[in-house]
Order: structure tokens, then C-alpha cells, then sequence
């Protein structure tokens, strides 16, 4: 092969940082879904990869202090099966089993959709839309960064290349929150979405006390609809406060024309897509997920 | 495994039979089994897990294996197409997609079938739906799908039966 890229696999936290830290242009791989296929495309030429995919320390998905903490080399078919994420972040869960394919599930790892950083990753959008952090590990030490501010563009996050999402920390669904993830692809299976939607909205005695709406595909990374959380925040919903907070997240998103579709049709869908998720989690029973388009 | 250079060896199990091979890490798992081992059943078609041509099972999970890095396969345990039949016997998932009609060039088969056998070792009696969802990383450009469905529920009972000890009936 014509590719001349080192190979680690590392079996530690210590091994793989060992690995990273002695040779520039070094590049952690888990799946290699994402990076695998554009080291294969030449887009990218790693001096050496190190694999983190049995690393024990990023496996686990474990109820922490109120949070649901996944391993960043959890593959994404056990983020999308998993009981406890199902139960407690129920979100993330419906958005992790929208993600490509059977196969792709099976090898791509939470932290790896993360690190590819693209502006449509489903599993992005719910869990910005949950509030999720990372934890980010290096030899210099560890630090927690809040999802929605570790993206720079697309592919381009702020992490340094030593530096390695450990895990994902997802705060524990409360009994008065309602989410809703909307996905627009043209095949139920293996397409990136052309705009993805993720609503947490917290409903007490009628009123929205708080809202998260992330959007996906629309931007150069994931960005949340701040000015449509703005409008249904405080208020009670109704069909008029819905149909006005879709047109403001339509306004508010900057989305690109691509082979996928345009930006004036993206910017559409996502008028369509936040106003359904709003309606059925302004509608829904408190604590389940609406709206699993497939 | 931890050592570093251009040719690493590495140990799988494939079909059953334990397999120490030299590899270039970074080579594909697909090209391993088809050039290294000869095991020409999995087919690559478009090299970047679009298409599914390529899927095995691989520690009991269908992975597309075109995006299996081979230092990533050490230690794996994979089951390819060439691991279905039996003693002379086809599988009951082939011998479904043979009665049913299940495919035209047949390029796109050996990588349904792995998915299909994916599915009802964890899922014996699927819906529909359920068949649809596991085959959704599996692309066909002769037949449609409707036979190929039409084929995975027939292995479903088929296997039903053959666990139940009854005998199963070609195409009944």
C-alpha cells in the first residue's frame, strides 16, 4: 500500500498518550469511519495512528453524579442500545441509532463523532441539545469542556492533537423535560443529514422554564438556535409560539448550499423540522422522545 | 502489539480456523481476506463503508471490513461468506436467498448475507421493519429489496424450524 502511516494499538490511557506525544502528526483513530476512509482519500496523512478502541479506561457507560458518562470509544451501537442511556439520556440514545449504518454503528465510537467534528453529526446535535460536556485528556492534564464551545468548524475542533476525548458527560434527563431529535435525510440509512434538529425543553405547571434547541447541518459546526430559545423561554407553547420560534430558528441558522441540498431549503427544513419537534414535545407525555423520523 | 514499522504480524480467527498473518497495518481487513487468505467471497465495492458489499462479523458484530484497519483486526474473530456452509450443506440464509430468487449479479449477496446472519443470530424472529433497519447499510443496484427481504424472513423460519428440530421444507 502506498500509504506509510505507523500503527500503535494502544491497550492504555498510558500507552496511547505515550504513543501520540513522541512523534509530530500523530493522530488517535477509534473506528475508523471517518478518518480511516480519508486517510484512504489522501486528505490525510498521519505520521502515525494510535488506536484507542480497546483502551478499558474509554469503554464504560456509568451513572456519575447525575450524569450518564459514555466512554469516548463506546461504539455508537451500544450508546444507541444501551439501557442506561436509553433511560436517562434518551436523546442521544434516538440520535446515535440514526447515524449511518448497522456496520458503521458497530465501529464508529461516540468520541470519534465527536472528534471528526462535522457539522451534521447526529449524535453532535442531541447532545448539545442535552447539554453534554467532554472530558478531555492529555499528559498535561484533564480539563471538561462544554460540547457547543469545542467545535471551530468543520473538522476543526479546539482540542490540541495530544489531546484525547475520554468521555462524554451527559446530564441525567429530569422528570420535567421533554426532547426530540428530527433527522431529514433522503434514505433512512447511511446519508448525513441534510439538517438535523435536537429540542430539550423543561415545562413546569405549563411554562417552558428552559429551552435548548441545537441544529445541525446549517452552520459550520453544530449551533444552537439562541434566539429561538429565547422566544419560547418563559412562555406557555402554543400553535403561534411554536409557528414564531421556527420562523426565528430559520432565520437565525447560516447554512450552505451543497450537493445535498441548498441553503434556502435547508433553512426550510429547519422552520419544518424545529416547529414538528416543538409541537410534539410541546404535546408529548414529560420525559419521552417524539419524533424519531426514520 | 504494540511495535512499529511497515509489515506487522497478527493473529485472527477466520471461519474458525486460527490465521497468523503479516500485514500492513494500515491495510484493509477486506484485503486482507481477499489477497493474504484468498477468501474471495467478500466482495469491496466502494472502499469507504458506503455500500456493505464488504460486511463480515467480526466479534459477532456485521462491520464493513473495507473499514477494518488490519492492526485494528488482531486478536478479532471473523466470520466471512466462506463460514456459512457447513459440511456441503448452504445455510439456511443461502439456501433462502438461492429459493427465493434473492439476487440478480449477486455482487452485493455475500455482504446481505453476512448482515442477515448478523441480525438473526441476535434477533431469530425479526419484523419487516426490523429486516429493513439491518440491511440499510447494504446497497443493491439489480433486484431491489423486496426479494432480498422477502428472502432473510423465509431464513428466519427456516432456522425457527431447524432449531425445533422439525424438517425444514424447501421454500415452504
Amino acid at each position: 500500500m502506498l500509504l506509510k502511516t505507523e500503527f500503535v494499538k494502544a491497550r492504555s490511557l498510558e500507552e496511547a498518550f505515550c504513543a501520540i506525544s513522541d512523534r509530530a502528526d500523530a493522530s488517535f483513530v477509534a473506528g475508523g469511519t471517518d478518518l480511516f476512509v480519508q486517510i484512504k482519500e489522501g486528505k490525510r496523512k498521519p505520521s502515525r495512528l494510535v488506536s484507542v478502541r480497546e483502551v478499558p479506561e474509554l469503554l464504560g457507560i456509568d451513572l456519575q453524579r447525575g450524569s450518564v458518562v459514555i466512554g469516548s470509544a463506546v461504539p455508537l451501537s451500544d450508546v444507541a442500545s444501551s439501557a442506561v442511556v436509553a433511560g436517562h439520556a434518551p436523546l442521544v440514545a434516538d440520535a446515535c441509532l440514526q447515524i449511518g449504518s448497522p456496520q458503521v454503528r458497530n465501529r464508529g465510537t461516540i468520541g470519534g463523532n465527536i472528534g471528526n467534528a462535522s457539522p451534521a453529526g447526529d449524535s453532535i446535535t442531541a447532545l448539545i441539545a442535552s447539554g453534554a460536556r467532554i472530558r478531555v485528556k492529555s499528559l498535561a492534564g484533564e480539563r471538561e469542556i462544554l460540547l457547543e464551545a469545542s467545535f471551530l468548524g468543520p473538522g476543526k475542533t479546539v482540542l490540541s492533537p495530544d489531546e484525547l476525548i475520554t468521555a462524554v458527560v451527559v446530564p441525567v434527563i429530569q422528570d420535567h423535560t421533554r426532547v426530540a431529535f428530527e433527522k431529514y435525510a433522503l434514505r433512512g440509512g447511511m446519508d448525513i443529514a441534510i439538517v438535523n434538529v435536537a429540542i430539550s425543553l423543561d415545562m413546569v405547571d405549563g411554562l417552558v422554564t428552559d429551552a435548548r434547541i441545537a441544529l445541525g447541518a446549517v452552520a459550520p459546526t453544530p449551533i444552537r438556535a439562541v434566539e429561538a430559545e429565547r422566544t419560547i423561554r418563559g412562555n406557555r407553547p402554543s400553535s403561534s409560539l411554536i409557528e414564531e420560534a421556527a420562523r426565528v430558528a430559520a432565520r437565525e441558522c447560516c447554512p450552505i448550499d451543497d450537493v445535498r441540498g441548498t441553503a434556502s431549503y435547508r433553512r426550510h427544513l429547519v422552520y419544518v423540522l424545529t416547529k414538528r419537534a416543538l409541537a410534539k414535545v410541546c404535546q408529548g407525555n414529560v420525559g419521552r422522545v417524539w419524533g424519531c423520523a426514520r | 502489539m504494540c511495535e512499529i514499522g511497515s509489515q506487522i504480524a497478527i493473529s485472527m480467527k477466520v471461519n474458525g480456523k486460527t490465521y497468523e498473518v503479516l500485514v500492513d497495518p494500515l491495510s484493509p481487513l477486506s484485503s486482507v481476506l481477499r489477497d493474504q487468505l484468498r477468501l474471495t467471497g467478500t466482495k469491496v465495492g466502494c472502499g469507504k463503508g458506503e455500500c456493505g458489499a464488504c460486511t463480515v462479523i467480526m466479534d459477532g458484530r456485521a462491520v464493513n471490513s473495507c473499514l477494518v484497519m488490519a492492526g485494528d483486526a488482531d486478536g478479532s474473530e471473523i466470520v466471512t461468506i466462506e463460514g456459512l456452509a457447513s459440511s456441503g450443506k448452504l445455510h439456511p440464509i443461502q439456501e433462502a436467498f438461492v429459493e427465493t430468487g434473492a439476487l440478480q449479479c449477486g455482487f452485493c449477496t455475500p455482504g446481505m448475507i453476512m448482515s442477515a446472519k448478523a441480525l438473526l443470530d441476535s434477533n431469530p424472529s425479526p419484523t419487516e421493519e426490523e429486516i429493513r433497519r439491518a440491511l440499510s447499510g447494504n446497497l443493491c443496484r439489480c433486484t431491489g429489496y423486496h426479494k432480498i427481504i422477502d428472502a432473510v424472513r423465509i431464513a428466519s423460519k427456516l432456522i425457527g424450524r431447524n432449531t425445533n428440530q422439525e424438517p425444514v421444507l424447501r421454500g415452504s
